[in-house]
C-alpha cells in the first residue's frame, strides 16, 4: 500500500498522471455541472411553466370528484385549489354578451399570477389571488361589448355583481381556442347565488394541485383508481402544449449533451489510461524481477486506481458544484426566474459517472499490466500477453452504454446514439486507414517537410488511423451537438416569429367579414385570410354510436376524446406547420372529406377510409377520413383536430375566424373594434407569446452553456490523443535533430503531420456528424433535417487548424529541449 | 545451488521454429561466481533469463537453491522465489525513473513487507558511496552512479544468487572497472552466488568459472587461460 501511495504521489508530481486526472476531473465536473444546472433550471422552468396551468397537476371533470382525492393531497402536504368554469350570458343595462365564467376559490392560483388593471386595456399589475365574494373581474374587451365602465354592475344568472378589476391575464388561460368567449372571474362562494349551475349543466370542475414532485407522484399513484372514468389529469407538459414541446426538446438536448459529454470523457480517460499503462510496462517488469507477483501488481495498481478515482471524482464534483454555482450567479440577472437550490442527486450522478468511467475505460489497461513479462527488463520488445481485447472493449462498451442509459433514462435515445457511434467508429476507422494509405501519392511528390510528415503518418499507419478516429469522433460529437443546437434554436425562433399574429378574432358573422377586414386594414394592421369555424361533435364512427364506445378507465386519460364537442373548420390549403402523415390533402374535386390530427386518430383508433358522422347545429354530416396529419401545437396558431374539405360547411351557418398582429401601442384600436362589432370575440395572446419567449430564452441559455462545457471535454480528448502519441514522435524528432535537421524543419513537418491528421479527422467528423444529425433530428427531435454543405469545407479546415494548434502547443516545450534530454527522458 | 538439465528454448518465428538453446546441462555451486560468455546471439542472455526464472524453457528442468524447481512453477510462484533469493543487475540499470535513488533501493524490501526497508537502503547506498545522492532521481545521476544504485538495490533483499546481465555494457572502461570492484566486493561480503553475462574478457576473468555458449549449446569446459589464471 505504501508503495502504491508513493508511486501514485510520485506520478502525480512528475505529471505522469496529469492527463488522466484532468480527464477524470473534467468528466465528473462536466456531468455534475450539467446535471446540477439543468436540474435547477428544470425546477425553475417547471415552476415557471406550471403557471400555464396555475398548478403542477390538474384534474378536470364534468362532475365533482370524490373527496378522497383532495383529502389524499392534503395528507401528502400538497396545496390544492378549485375552479368551476361554465358559459353564461352576462347582461348590462343595454347589452348582453356570452361570457366564459370562471369561479375560483381563495387559494387560486397555486402557480403563476393574475395580472389586473384599473381600466380596460390599461397598465397591468399583479394580484396574488382572485376576486373576493361579492365582486367580479372582467376581461378588457367585455367592457366595450357590454358598454359599461369599471365599477358598474353586471348580471350573471340571478346575481348582480359589481366589476372591481379589469382582468388582463390569468395564468391558466392558455392559448387554447376552446374558451373563445371573453372571461369573467368570480368567487366560488357566489356560484350558488347565480342559480346557474344545476344538475345536468355543462360545467367543468378543475382541481388544482401543487407541491413537491415526489409527493405529487405518490399522490397521483394513490388516487389513480378513484378517478371517475370521464376525468382528465394533466401536468404542465400535457396541459400547456405551447411550451410542452419546447421543454421536452430542450430536455432531450441537454440530455444529449450530457451523454456526449460522458462519451467524450470516456474516450479521454481511455486514451490517458492507456498511455499511463504503456509508460508503466517497464515499471511492472522491474517490480516483477524484484519479486512482485501478478497479484501484487494488481494490488499496487488497483490502489493507485482507487486513490486516483476517489480524489479525481471528489475534485470533479466540487469543481462541478462551484462551476454551476458561479454560472448561476453570473446568469442570475439574465434569468427572469430565481433558480431553486439544486437537489443532491446530480452530485451523486457526477460521482458515479467518475467511478464508472474509470472502471470502464481505465481498469482494463491497468489490469493488463499484470501480464507484462518480467523478461522485458532484458528484451524491451516484449510486452507480454496483450490486454484481452474482448475484456477492454466489453468493459468500455458496457460501461458507456450503462452510463448513457442511466443518465438519459431513455433506452431508445441511448441505443440510437450507441449503435450509431459504434457503426461510425468501424466505418470511420476503415476510411481513416484508406486515407493514410492514399497519402503516399502526396508524400512522394512534396518537399522535405511534407515527406517527413507523410512518412511519419504512414510508418505508424495503424496508430495514425486510431488517432484520426479519436480526433474525428471528438470533432464529430462536437459538430453534432452544434448542428442540433442550431436547428433547435432556429426552430424556436421560427415557432413564434417576431410579427406572428398575436390576436385572434372569432365569431365573425358572415355579413361582417368584409367590414372587419377593412377596419383593420385601415388601421394598418396586417390580417390573415379568414376561414369558417363551427362547433360540432362526432356521433358515429364506422356506423357505431360514440356513446357505445367506452373509455378504458385510467388509460389515455389525457388523450383527446372523440365524444367532445370541438371547433371544426373547412380549409382549402393545408395550414402552416401541419404535415400529412397518411393519405392526401383535399384535391380540387374533394367530396365530403375530413382530415384528422394524428394523436386524435391514434387515441380514438381512427384510420384512413373510416366513416365519421358529425352532428353540427342539430344536423348530421357524413364524411370520410382521407388524411391523417401532424400539428405543431406549439405554434400559437389556431389548430384543429378535425378539418373538413372546403365545400363541406357551405350549408352550415358558420362564423369566421381570422388573426392579426397588433403592436402594444395599438390596443386602443382593439377597443374600437369591439365596440363597433360587439358580437365578435378577440383572443389576446400577446402576453402568452411574451411568456413563451422568456422561457425559450432561458432554455436557449442553458443549451449554449452546455455547448461550452462539452467543447471543454472535447478539447480534453484532443489533448489526450496527442499526448498518447507524443513519446514516439519525440523520439523520432530527437533523432532527426541529432542528425542535423533544423528546428524549423522538425516543427514544420510536425505541424504538417498534425494538420493532415486533423484534416482527415475533420472530414470523417463531417461525414459522421451529418449522418448522426440526420438520425437525431428525424428520430429524436422531430425537426426537419437540412444538410450543411459548407460543413464539408469547414469541418476539415477546423480539424486541421485545431489539431495542429493543440498539437504544437502540447509539444512546444519538448521541442525546445536539446535532443539528448528528450532521448534520455524517454529511456 | 543452481542446476539445469536438458534445458532447451525454442521460439516460433515466421520462418518456422528457431532453437535458441539446446540441451544445456550445468551446475553452479553456492558462493561460486560464473561468467556466461559467447558471441552476440549465441543465447547467453536467454540462458540467464531462464536460470533466473524470468522465462520458462521449452523443455528441461532448472532448480534453484536445491529446493525450487522453477520450471514447474507458475509466474506468481517464480516471482516469490525471485523476491526471496534472487538479485539482478542489468546493462540498462532498470531503475524506476519516478522513484529516488533511496526509494529504488527500498523497493525489494518493501515488496517483502520489510519494515526496516529505509534503513537497509540507506546503509547500502552508503556502501556504494552514494549516501549524498539518496534523494536524486535516476535522470539526475550519471551512468556509473545509476549502476551503483542498481547494485545496492540488488543486494537489498540479501539474495542468495545475483544475476548480472552485461553490468558494464553501458559504462566506460574506468567506471566499469570501479562498478565491477564494487560488485565483487559486495558479493564477497554477502556470500552471494554470482552469475553474469558479459562480453568483457577482464570481467569474465574475475569469475571462478566461465561457461561458453555457442549457437545455443554449452561447449564442454573451455580451458581458457582466464580460468587457469583464476584458479592459479
Amino acid at each position: 500500500m505504501a508503495l502504491a501511495i508513493r508511486l501514485l504521489l510520485r506520478d502525480l508530481r512528475s505529471g505522469e498522471l496529469s492527463l488522466l486526472l484532468a480527464s477524470l476531473v473534467i468528466a465528473v465536473g462536466t456531468v455534475t455541472t450539467i446535471t446540477l444546472f439543468v436540474d435547477r433550471l428544470q425546477q425553475a422552468l417547471l415552476l415557471e411553466s406550471s403557471s400555464f396551468i396555475a398548478a403542477d397537476k390538474v384534474i378536470a371533470s364534468s362532475r365533482p370528484v370524490p373527496d378522497s382525492i383532495t383529502e389524499s393531497a392534503e395528507r401528502l402536504g400538497l396545496q390544492s385549489s378549485q375552479t368551476l368554469s361554465f358559459l353564461s350570458m352576462a347582461f348590462s343595462a343595454e347589452r348582453a354578451q356570452l361570457a366564459a365564467v370562471k369561479a375560483v376559490d381563495d387559494r387560486y392560483p397555486l402557480r403563476g399570477k393574475l395580472i389586473v388593471a384599473d381600466a380596460p386595456f390599461g397598465e397591468g399589475r399583479v394580484e396574488s389571488s382572485g376576486p373576493r365574494s361579492g365582486e367580479i373581474w372582467m376581461e378588457s374587451r367585455l367592457f366595450p361589448s357590454l358598454d359599461i365602465a369599471l365599477g358598474e354592475s353586471v348580471d350573471i344568472g340571478a346575481l348582480t355583481l359589481p366589476t372591481r378589476r379589469v382582468l388582463l391575464k390569468e395564468p391558466d388561460r392558455g392559448g387554447g381556442f376552446d374558451t373563445v368567449a371573453p372571461r369573467i372571474v368570480m368567487n366560488l362562494a357566489d356560484v350558488p347565488g347565480t342559480e346557474i349551475v344545476q344538475p345536468g349543466s355543462r360545467v367543468t370542475y378543475r382541481y388544482l394541485f401543487a407541491g413537491d414532485a415526489d409527493a405529487l407522484m405518490a399522490w397521483e399513484a394513490e388516487i389513480k383508481q378513484d378517478l371517475p372514468p370521464d376525468t382528465r389529469i394533466y401536468g404542465v407538459k400535457e396541459g400547456a402544449e405551447e411550451i410542452g414541446e419546447a421543454l421536452s426538446k430542450a430536455e432531450r438536448f441537454l440530455l444529449l449533451g450530457g451523454l456526449l459529454g460522458v462519451i467524450l470523457a470516456g474516450v479521454a480517460i481511455a486514451l490517458a489510461a492507456n498511455r499511463y499503462a504503456f509508460r508503466h510496462f517497464d515499471h511492472v517488469a522491474i517490480l516483477k524481477t524484484l519479486g512482485a507477483t501478478p497479484a501484487r501488481i494488481d494490488q499496487v495498481y488497483l490502489s493507485i486506481f482507487v486513490g486516483l478515482g476517489v480524489s479525481a471524482t471528489l475534485l470533479g464534483a466540487l469543481l462541478g458544484y462551484m462551476t454551476q454555482a458561479g454560472v448561476s450567479q453570473i446568469l442570475a440577472p439574465l434569468l427572469p426566474v430565481s433558480l431553486p437550490q439544486p437537489s443532491l442527486w446530480p452530485i451523486l450522478l457526477g460521482l458515479s459517472t467518475g467511478m464508472v468511467c474509470l472502471l470502464a475505460f481505465a481498469l482494463p489497461p491497468l489490469l493488463a499490466l499484470r501480464n507484462i513479462e518480467p523478461q522485458r527488463v532484458i528484451r524491451r520488445d516484449l510486452v507480454g500477453a496483450e490486454p484481452s481485447a474482448m475484456l477492454a472493449y466489453g468493459f468500455g462498451g458496457g460501461g458507456t452504454f450503462g452510463l448513457m442509459w442511466w443518465y438519459s433514462q431513455d433506452l431508445w435515445l441511448t441505443s440510437l446514439l450507441f449503435v450509431g457511434s459504434l457503426a461510425a467508429v468501424a466505418l470511420l476507422g476503415l476510411v481513416a486507414l484508406l486515407l493514410i494509405r492514399s497519402s503516399r501519392q502526396v508524400g512522394l511528390q512534396a518537399g522535405s517537410a511534407w515527406r517527413l510528415a507523410i512518412a511519419g503518418l504512414r510508418r505508424r499507419q495503424f496508430q495514425s488511423a486510431l488517432q484520426i478516429l479519436a480526433f474525428g469522433l471528438a470533432l464529430m460529437l462536437l459538430l453534432t451537438l452544434y448542428l442540433v443546437r442550431t436547428s433547435l434554436l432556429d426552430e424556436w425562433r421560427n415557432q413564434i416569429p417576431e410579427d406572428a399574429p398575436n390576436h385572434f378574432a372569432m365569431n365573425i358573422l358572415a355579413e361582417e367579414r368584409v367590414a372587419i377586414r377593412d377596419f383593420l386594414t385601415a388601421g394598418k394592421v396586417p390580417v390573415t385570410p379568414d376561414y369558417p369555424m363551427i362547433r360540432g361533435r362526432i356521433t358515429q364512427h364506422n356506423g357505431i354510436a360514440i356513446e357505445a364506445k367506452q373509455f378504458q378507465s385510467g388509460e389515455e386519460r389525457s388523450a383527446p376524446r372523440m365524444s367532445s364537442t370541438r371547433n371544426l373548420t373547412a380549409i382549402a390549403s393545408l395550414p402552416n406547420d401541419n404535415k400529412i402523415l397518411e393519405g392526401a390533402w383535399f384535391g380540387a374535386d374533394a367530396g365530403f372529406e375530413v382530415s384528422v390530427e394524428s394523436e386524435f386518430a391514434r387515441s380514438n383508433q381512427l384510420a384512413l377510409g373510416d366513416e365519421l358522422i358529425f352532428e353540427i347545429e342539430g344536423r348530421p354530416l357524413t364524411t370520410v377520413i382521407t388524411s391523417i396529419r401532424s400539428v405543431a401545437w406549439d405554434n400559437l396558431q389556431p389548430n384543429f383536430y378535425l378539418i373538413f374539405s372546403p365545400e363541406v360547411l357551405t350549408d352550415f351557418p358558420s362564423t369566421f375566424m381570422t388573426s392579426f398582429y397588433l403592436q402594444s401601442d395599438q390596443k386602443q384600436l382593439l377597443s374600437d373594434l369591439l365596440r363597433k362589432f360587439p358580437t365578435m370575440t378577440v383572443l389576446e395572446v400577446d402576453a402568452l407569446i411574451e411568456q413563451i419567449q422568456t422561457i425559450v430564452g432561458q432554455v436557449t441559455l442553458a443549451v449554449e452553456f452546455m455547448l461550452v462545457l462539452i467543447l471543454l471535454s472535447g478539447a480534453m480528448v484532443l489533448l489526450a490523443s496527442i499526448q498518447a502519441s507524443l513519446d514516439e514522435r519525440m523520439q523520432q524528432f530527437a533523432i532527426l535533430r541529432t542528425l542535423g535537421a533544423s528546428n524549423r524543419l522538425v516543427r514544420l513537418s510536425l505541424a504538417l503531420e498534425f494538420a493532415v491528421l486533423g484534416g482527415f479527422a475533420g472530414l470523417l467528423a463531417t461525414l459522421g456528424a451529418e449522418a448522426t444529425v440526420y438520425g437525431l433530428e428525424r428520430e429524436i427531435f422531430d425537426l426537419t433535417y437540412t444538410p450543411t454543405p459548407l460543413l464539408w469545407l469547414v469541418g476539415p479546415v477546423i480539424g486541421a487548424v485545431l489539431i495542429s494548434a493543440v498539437g504544437m502547443l502540447a509539444t512546444r516545450k519538448v521541442l525546445d529541449q536539446p535532443p539528448v534530454a528528450v532521448l534520455r527522458s524517454l529511456g | 545451488m543452481i542446476k539445469a538439465s536438458g534445458v532447451t528454448k525454442k521460439v516460433n518465428t515466421s520462418e518456422g521454429p528457431l532453437v535458441i538453446l539446446e540441451g544445456i546441462d550445468l551446475e553452479i555451486n553456492q558462493g561460486e561466481s560464473v561468467a556466461i560468455v559467447g558471441a552476440s546471439g549465441s543465447g547467453k542472455t536467454t540462458l540467464l533469463s531462464l536460470l533466473a526464472g524470468l522465462d520458462s524453457p521449452s523443455s528441461g528442468t532448472i532448480t534453484i537453491g536445491d529446493r525450487y524447481e522453477i520450471t514447474q512453477m507458475s509466474e506468481a510462484e517464480r516471482a516469490e522465489v525471485r523476491g526471496e533469493m534472487i538479485g539482478f543487475v542489468f546493462q540498462t540499470f532498470q531503475l524506476l525513473g519516478s522513484l529516488t535513488a533511496l526509494e529504488n533501493v527500498m523497493l525489494p524490501s518493501e515488496l517483502r513487507g520489510d519494515a526496516s526497508a529505509a534503513k537497509v537502503a540507506r546503509d547500502l547506498l552508503g556502501r556504494v558511496g552514494l549516501e549524498h545522492r539518496t534523494g536524486h532521481y535516476p535522470r539526475q545521476l550519471s551512468g556509473g552512479e545509476q549502476q551503483r544504485v542498481a547494485i545496492a538495490r540488488a543486494f537489498a533483499s540479501d539474495p542468495s544468487v545475483l544475476f548480472a546481465d552485461e553490468p558494464t555494457g553501458n559504462l566506460d572502461a574506468n567506471t566499469g572497472a570501479k562498478v565491477i570492484d564494487l560488485l565483487f566486493e559486495l558479493n564477497a561480503d554477502f556470500g552471494t552466488t554470482l552469475v553474469l553475462v558479459t562480453h568483457d574478457a577482464r570481467l569474465a576473468a574475475r569469475c571462478d568459472r566461465q561457461l561458453l555458449i555457442e549457437a545455443g549449446k554449452h561447449l564442454p569446459e573451455p580451458q581458457s587461460p582466464a580460468r587457469v589464471e583464476a584458479r592459479g
